[in-house]
């Protein structure tokens, strides 16, 4: 019989079957939730609450910069300036005589300068706005700072894993690429994107599991440990 | 306000969270909160998961409290969230360490102690059913999870099949067989619970069947 066929009915006599109902009854769990639990829950509400728009009918835009658009705005702006370079390039060289090499000189010359005109631009349109009001460290640039860990505060676990996974956003494969718990985790940990991280100020790594169906398990190891000290599940992005 | 909060009905409580008021979805989820953690101890089986798969769930509560549509009770779709969070959590682990139950499944029975001992009772007894217990959670938490799930809201908490069965979001049938199938494998796993195969030293167990005879059954009396 497969483990999926449905039992109509029970296969022990009813004694039996009521006596392992009586054991279940019996090992019900009647104690109130611990108190430590109840503080847990009562500061990840709070941050909850004060991490929501005030007003839900009509939310106000919030000041959060979208780092994720930003990166796309940035990668088009990078594409036409890519194009334009190109159409110079090729522009040029149809108007100069024959000079070969000195024609991709100057093209890649162009090319190198682009990308400082965009991330300049970037940075202007979004008005200086970062993650690091919410106490995480990030790099002037898209992406966090390798060399500078994320800091994850225990009393704000929850807003600043989420804080940190929408600013990896498509960049977390450049992340894993680059760093995997080396120097920090002493046993393997599964599979997961990982990325350096303080943990109130202890060295930590954040490990961000493979989405499963709708739902994505972060973990946080402190340095050393076996174990993951904090963990939440998040709505897969 | 919370003296109004507090007599709101919990569909009220979580229609005000969804308009803004930031002390409702608290005080919902403090009407609960036990029973809840009841749920979510039993299902992960020790303390530290079960907050974490708590605190999954009343997450996902606050986020999705606008997706509620009222054709359950809040209650019931409080627990259908917290119980999903509990049994991803059991999903996730197993997928990222592909390692069979932990060694230390006793130890973790005794974790979030049912015991208090208050001195008012009698040691022996105390013993006696704290290890009653313990075994009952160890058997339990060798179930799969989802008939770990069906029996601790039936059998433990009480609630009728078809509130398990919109909790755990799957047919009256299929929680009956969960339960069925997770009695039968405890019933072999805690048959020397029986207090019959225990207590040899009680006696013999009173029998109050008739006692049966070998006469023929009297037949209707001779004709003449």
């Amino acid at each position: 019989m497969s483990p999926d066929d449905e039992l109509r009915e029970s296969p022990l006599p009813p004694a039996d079957d009521e006596r392992i109902r009586r054991l279940l009854a019996e090992a019900r769990h009647t104690e109130p939730i611990p108190a430590e639990i109840v503080a847990r829950l009562d500061g990840v509400l709070a941050d909850l609450v004060a991490d929501r728009p005030a007003a839900l009918p009509a939310p106000p835009p919030t000041p959060v910069v979208d780092l994720a658009a930003r990166r796309r705005r940035t990668a088009a702006q990078l594409l036409v300036a890519a194009a334009a370079v190109i159409v110079a390039g090729v522009g040029i060289s149809q108007v100069l005589p024959q000079g070969g090499q000195g024609d991709a000189d100057g093209g890649s010359a162009m090319s190198a300068q682009e990308p400082e005109a965009a991330d300049g631009g970037g940075a202007a349109d979004e008005g200086g706005g970062s993650g690091s009001e919410d106490g995480l460290t990030s790099a002037p640039g898209d992406s966090p700072n390798l060399a500078s860990p994320v800091k994850i505060r225990s009393h704000r676990f929850g807003a600043d894993v989420r804080r940190l996974r929408a600013e990896l956003g498509d960049s977390s494969k450049d992340v894993q690429k680059f760093y995997d718990g080396q120097g920090c985790l002493t046993v393997d940990v599964g599979a997961g994107e990982f990325v350096p991280a303080e943990y109130d100020g202890a060295p930590a790594v954040v490990v961000l599991r493979v989405p499963s169906g709708d739902v994505q398990v972060v973990d946080l190891y402190l340095c050393g440990d076996t174990q993951a000290r904090r963990s939440i599940t998040l709505t897969a992005p | 306000m919370n003296d109004q909060l507090s007599v709101s009905s919990d569909a009220d409580l979580l229609r005000a969270h969804v308009e803004g008021d930031p002390d409702a979805f608290g005080e919902l989820f403090a009407r609960h909160r036990d029973r809840l953690w009841a749920v979510a101890l039993r299902t992960m089986g020790n303390r530290e998961d079960a907050a974490d798969g708590l605190q999954d769930g009343m997450i996902a509560a606050f986020r999705r409290a606008g997706s509620f549509r009222g054709e359950a009770a809040v209650t019931t779709w409080l627990h259908r969230i917290v119980v999903n969070a509990c049994l991803d959590r059991i999903r996730a682990a197993k997928v990222r360490r592909a390692e069979p139950l932990p060694d230390d499944l006793e130890d973790r029975g005794g974790r979030g102690s049912l015991v208090t001992q208050d001195g008012t009772h009698d040691p022996g007894d105390l013993s006696v059913a704290a290890e009653r217990r313990r075994r009952v959670l160890s058997a339990l938490e060798s179930l799969p999870p989802a008939q770990r799930a069906a029996l601790v809201l039936v059998d433990m908490e009480g609630y009728p099949v078809h509130e398990v069965a919109a909790m755990l979001g799957c047919a009256e049938g299929t929680v009956k067989s969960r339960c069925f199938r997770g009695r039968a494998r405890l019933h072999e796993l805690l048959s020397d619970l029986d207090p019959t195969a225990v207590t040899p030293d009680d006696g013999n167990q009173a029998d109050d069947r008739p006692v049966p005879t070998d006469d023929q059954p009297r037949g209707p009396p001779p004709a003449g």
